[in-house]
């Protein structure tokens, strides 16, 4: 090979391995500087302190359980709105609709995920949280439902589309065969797809997740932010993502705060990561099930 | 019979609302946007300065020119980057090396956009000092939007029928020719039109430029990368959330619906020209 | 430099009517050339400004009024005034941080601030704006129409619970917020409750307890405006047998909750320098008229000889 030809390949390599890079680069940071948190808060309190209180007018403390319970129910009630719906518009788009509806309704369903969160969180607290107050009679919308709602059609369509790829990648022998033993359109979807699907689903729905939790702005706007502990979806909560978005900007860097909020970014991203694995392991089996 | 008939109906008919449900929900957002939008909408809006003592005299100028700039600076950032990683996986990738890759990419897709946000604070802001500029809020956001531009130049390069690199390489060619004259001609038009999908949704990010740039009221545009910049997403944040005028609520959804068009005609002008592409091939 | 990036994102999106894709890649190749030669010619020709430049963050409350003043002065000279919010800690932080060249606040900075930013090399120069009253709002229908400050602090403490009619819904807001740290110093004395819920902005509170009428929340008197005192009704205090209204200009000296609103800046700016200029329009008559057309309320004469003695 020339020198040209060698020297190409090289930066091609180095393009390629700037992921990496990238990806070790935001880890090494993240540990560094949110692992300096703990020379001053133990573990313990950090992870199961109920109380997170970092500019207290006494001790501050430092307990994220509050903020992790905010996100945990925040994703929680999203994927109980995303899931349904999205495999149910999936099975739509992939076995049931027209065309022509289908070449309508995909795209739209996409275009869903192109909207921006702020825009969505600007929609949420002038119309979707005073409907969401008088709905349930609450003086304020502002609570882990009205952001569990909208996080919930954030991530509908990342269900819809990677369950519609699935089904619509499984075998055509299969409908047919199922068809030919005399079932309906429905019991086969029921029975024959959706089982044979699941792993894709599951992908899917592990990736709803993780964008549910990493999602910022939208909470931010809708979830009321308040530190008590959660108790329920109708009290504000303070998922970990709105919490970094808020305090970031108030803390002076290297102060105990800055640390311990690389810490809570920290989580974020071990769970991230976590979640992705699963989903990487998901997307094989189904792979490896079903010819995708 | 009759009721397993019953419940195919009842099944169909809940898929069918799913469906038409979510697109009655974009559908919704959108109108609320565009209605209360374009009250405020003029060609005024769109070409004059901020003016704060009184909003109604002022426009989103420079919050359109920075976020169109931001576009330019991820392009700068993610496009060589991104389409070199493309090249490098589907043309020269070898088994564990490009594996290794390939997992490094999703995950850099699913990091919340919050944490790429601390990310480029800590780096680029504060350890480069860079500041919080155009700069830095590119660095960050090229990094966030690095593993869409991947995954679209992937699917590019993956539709170029291998018959194409077997022709060139049986002429003799080398690698590198092969994927100069055979392949990256023929995906250029799936890369490019992926890649500004990618990028038309760092545009609309918010979390990030919360903490790595934007600002609320600058009375020049910014000149050069190292300036200061406002933004759409941010100014329609804080237009929603701490501005004291009445307007504020009409601004900030004429702000929105701006955004809005900005991402949406990227989208439709990139599906269209894909369709056209795709019409245009000749395999 | 707008019209010719608006143009080029145009191009882009223009379909070519070439069937070849090399000679597209040749246009797109040649059109990013141009567009960086573009960028780099943007960062010659207009004489960087950056000795012209003044940058300021910080609170919520003083962003409305300093971005008034900055319109105001950049309509005598020309200057590049920046201002963001994000509450005052915010301000300070970016002070601090070498990010800011004046950070606005809504309360003094904290003695470890001071250490900090000596221990960077700074010796930050305080600086008076103007005075705020710091104001309680409920919805309108509430009937409650004035409190005492113990009250309202066994109110934000979360001991009072609730109004005759229904459980209280506090709103305030975040620990940036100079606001924030300003009413738990003087009001509560003490920890908020964490049911408290912490909006972006005022505007956000002021949105909020308009909409919830079991809400209370704390304000600025700047932003009582008379589009945003629609809806809502603003408590009087009572202090010592008195009640003191936020909205009466007269009760600027004894109303409890008055309140100096403060610039820092991280030294002594020189003679004759852009940020010494702006500071100093601040302090002037038309500064000040500025301020008070911002809602909030001119300096008392003391505290703007105590400024002007800080700069010089």
């Amino acid at each position: 090979m020339s020198v040209k030809e060698k020297a190409i390949e090289g930066f091609l390599f180095g393009a390629g391995i700037s992921s990496v890079v990238i990806l070790l680069g935001i880890f090494l940071l993240l540990a560094a500087t949110g692992l300096k948190a703990f020379s001053a808060i133990t573990p313990i309190e950090f992870l199961l302190g109920t109380e997170w209180n970092p500019t207290a007018y006494g001790t501050p403390r430092w307990g994220i359980a509050g903020l992790m319970m905010g996100t945990l129910m925040v994703t929680a009630g999203a994927l109980l709105v995303a899931l349904p719906a999205g495999i149910a518009a999936a099975v739509y788009l992939a076995e049931i609709a027209k065309p022509r509806a289908r070449e309508l309704l995909k795209p739209a369903v996409e275009m869903i995920a192109g909207v921006p969160s702020v825009v969505l969180g600007l929609v949420a607290i002038f119309f979707l949280s005073p409907l969401v107050a008088r709905v349930f009679g609450l003086t304020s919308g502002l609570n882990g439902i009205t952001a569990a709602l909208v996080v919930g059609l954030m991530a509908l369509p990342t269900v819809a589309s990677i369950s519609e790829d699935v089904l619509t990648a499984l075998p055509g022998d299969f409908r047919e065969a199922s068809l030919a033993l005399g079932a309906t359109r429905w019991q086969t979807i029921r029975m024959v797809l959706l089982p044979a699907a699941r792993s894709g689903i599951l992908a899917a729905a592990m990736l709803a997740m993780g964008r549910a939790v990493g999602e910022t702005m939208a909470v931010l706007m809708v979830a009321g932010n308040a530190r008590a502990f959660p108790l329920s979806l109708f009290d504000p909560v303070r998922p970990m993502t709105a919490n970094i978005a808020i305090e970031i900007k108030e803390v002076v860097q290297g102060s105990l705060h800055f640390h311990a909020l690389f810490a809570i970014g920290l989580v974020l991203f071990l769970f991230t990561l976590l979640v992705n694995a699963l989903a990487d392991a998901a997307i094989e089996r189904q792979r490896g099930r079903h010819r995708w | 019979m009759v009721g397993v008939h019953r419940a195919e109906q009842a099944a169909f008919l809940l898929c069918r609302a799913a469906a038409w449900g979510a697109l009655a929900a974009l559908a919704l957002v959108v109108m609320v946007v565009f209605l209360e939008g374009a009250q405020v909408l003029s060609v005024g809006f769109l070409t004059r300065m901020w003016s704060h003592r009184d909003i109604s005299q002022g426009g989103i100028l420079p919050a359109i020119v920075g976020t169109l700039f931001l576009g330019i600076g991820v392009t700068l950032v993610s496009i060589p980057l991104g389409v070199g990683s493309a090249i490098y996986l589907q043309e020269y990738g070898k088994g564990h090396f490009a594996r290794a890759v390939t997992l490094a990419i999703r995950n850099l897709a699913g990091v919340p956009s919050i944490v790429y946000g601390i990310f480029g604070l800590a780096f680029f802001v504060q350890l480069l000092r860079l500041g919080t500029t155009i700069a830095a809020a590119a660095l960050t956001l090229g990094c966030m939007t690095l593993p869409w531009i991947i995954a679209a130049g992937q699917e590019a390069l993956k539709t170029v029928p291998d018959s194409f690199r077997e022709a060139s390489y049986a002429l003799g060619a080398t690698r590198w020719q092969t994927v100069r004259g055979a392949v990256l001609p023929n995906a250029f038009g799936g890369m490019l039109t992926g890649s500004i999908l990618g990028i038309s949704r760092a545009m609309g990010e918010t979390a990030p430029i919360l903490m790595v740039g934007a600002t609320f009221y600058m009375d020049y545009l910014p000149a050069s990368p190292f300036d200061k910049f406002m933004a759409l997403p941010y100014h329609l944040f804080i237009l929603a959330t701490q501005h004291a005028s009445p307007l504020a609520k009409s601004y900030a959804m004429g702000t929105a619906m701006v955004l809005i068009l900005l991402v949406f005609a990227l989208n439709t002008g990139m599906f269209l020209l894909r369709a056209k592409l795709r019409r245009m091939k000749t395999w | 430099m707008f019209y010719i990036v608006y143009v080029a994102n145009l191009y882009i999106r223009v379909t070519p009517s070439e069937v070849r894709g090399g000679a597209d890649m040749k246009m797109c190749l040649g059109l990013a050339a141009c567009l960086l030669l573009l960028v780099a010619c943007g960062t010659d020709s207009t004489a960087r400004p950056a000795s012209r430049e003044i940058v300021i963050k910080g609170s919520d409350t003083l962003l409305q009024m300093v971005a008034n003043l900055a319109e105001a002065f950049s309509e005598r000279e020309d200057h590049h005034i920046s201002v963001t919010g994000g509450g005052s800690g915010t301000g300070i932080a970016a002070l601090l941080n070498g990010e800011a060249d004046i950070a606005d606040s809504s309360r003094a900075m904290k003695a470890e601030e001071w250490e900090l930013a000596r221990s960077e090399g700074m010796e930050p120069v305080e600086v008076l704006l103007g005075r705020d009253m710091l104001s309680v709002v409920v919805h309108r229908s509430n009937p409650v129409s004035s409190l005492s400050l113990e009250e309202v602090s066994s109110i934000y403490k979360g001991e009072t619970a609730s109004w005759t009619a229904g459980p209280i819904t506090l709103y305030g807001r975040q620990s940036t917020s100079g606001t924030y740290i300003f009413f738990q110093e003087e009001v509560v004395k003490g920890e908020y409750s964490p049911k408290m819920r912490n909006m972006e902005g005022t505007q956000a509170i002021l949105d909020a307890v308009r909409q919830d009428s079991s809400g209370i929340g704390y304000v600025g008197v700047g932003y009582l405006t008379p589009n945003n005192l629609q809806g809502i009704k603003v408590l009087g205090i009572v202090h010592d047998g008195e009640t003191y209204s936020p909205l009466n200009s007269a009760h600027v000296a004894e109303y409890p909750l008055s309140r100096p609103l403060f610039q820092y800046l991280g030294r002594k700016p020189e003679q004759g320098s852009p940020l010494r200029q702006f500071v100093l329009f601040e302090l002037s008559e038309e500064g000040q008229r500025v301020v008070k057309e911002s809602g909030y309320f001119p300096l008392l004469s003391e505290e703007l000889q105590e400024s002007m003695k800080a700069l010089s």
